[in-house]
């Protein structure tokens, strides 16, 4: 799966730190092209997880946005 | 609009903030999965977690969104006199060389130079003024 995320909202650093964060629950590749945060998430390990892990993730990305300047 | 068992909320972006638009997300992060995305307008997909009912979620938060939105305006405005306050604290006596600046940055006519003059005599001291009258009669 993958998710743009609009640089406006979503700065690249919270982006990245979350990802960082993700990282022993997936795989992740991530690049930055024309104002967004593209991210690649594979192998999700737990499958529980695979569901809501997209929106989790998006969520935690926002929660980041919202505390990073 | 609704959309998958969720809303898709459209902001228009002269109104709203980005910060306000974020910091209403984060609050509702607890009871719902968000995501921000901007076209022409902010497009805000609000999908409520298990268990949370949907009812009066959107008018909440267009609710916490109106009053995210007035704070961030006042704290814009408010801005110049907060930051004097917090150096005034920090800094005391160093920062006043600043404060007439700061207090009249208002005038936009460039007359924040001119409150000084006093054409009027206002300022003048009552009991000056006598001395003067008495000083006219007494010639």
């Amino acid at each position: 799966m993958n998710i743009r995320f609009n640089g406006i909202f979503y700065p690249p650093a919270a982006v990245k730190r979350a990802i960082r964060d993700y990282k022993g629950l997936a795989d992740f590749a991530y690049r930055e092209k024309s104002g967004y945060a593209l991210v690649w998430i594979k192998n999700i390990r737990d499958k529980e997880l695979k569901p809501l892990f997209r929106r989790e993730f998006c969520n935690y990305v926002l929660s980041l946005a919202g505390t990073l300047k | 609009m609704k959309k998958n068992n969720g809303f898709v909320i459209e902001l228009d972006k002269e109104c709203y903030p980005k910060e306000a638009v974020i910091a209403t997300c984060c609050q509702f992060l607890a009871n719902s999965y968000i995501f921000l995305e901007e076209k022409d307008d902010i497009r805000v997909t609000l999908t409520p977690k298990n268990g949370i009912a949907i009812k009066n979620l959107k008018e909440k938060f267009k609710e916490e969104l109106l009053n995210n939105t007035l704070r961030y305006n006042i704290s814009q405005r408010n801005k110049d006199i907060r930051d004097y306050i917090v150096r005034a604290a920090l800094f005391g006596v160093q920062s006043r060389a600043g404060a007439d600046d700061l207090l009249f940055s208002g005038f936009q006519d460039g007359s924040a130079s001119d409150w000084k003059d006093d054409p009027l005599g206002i300022a003048i001291p009552w009991e000056e003024k006598q001395v003067k009258k008495k000083g006219r009669v007494a010639k």
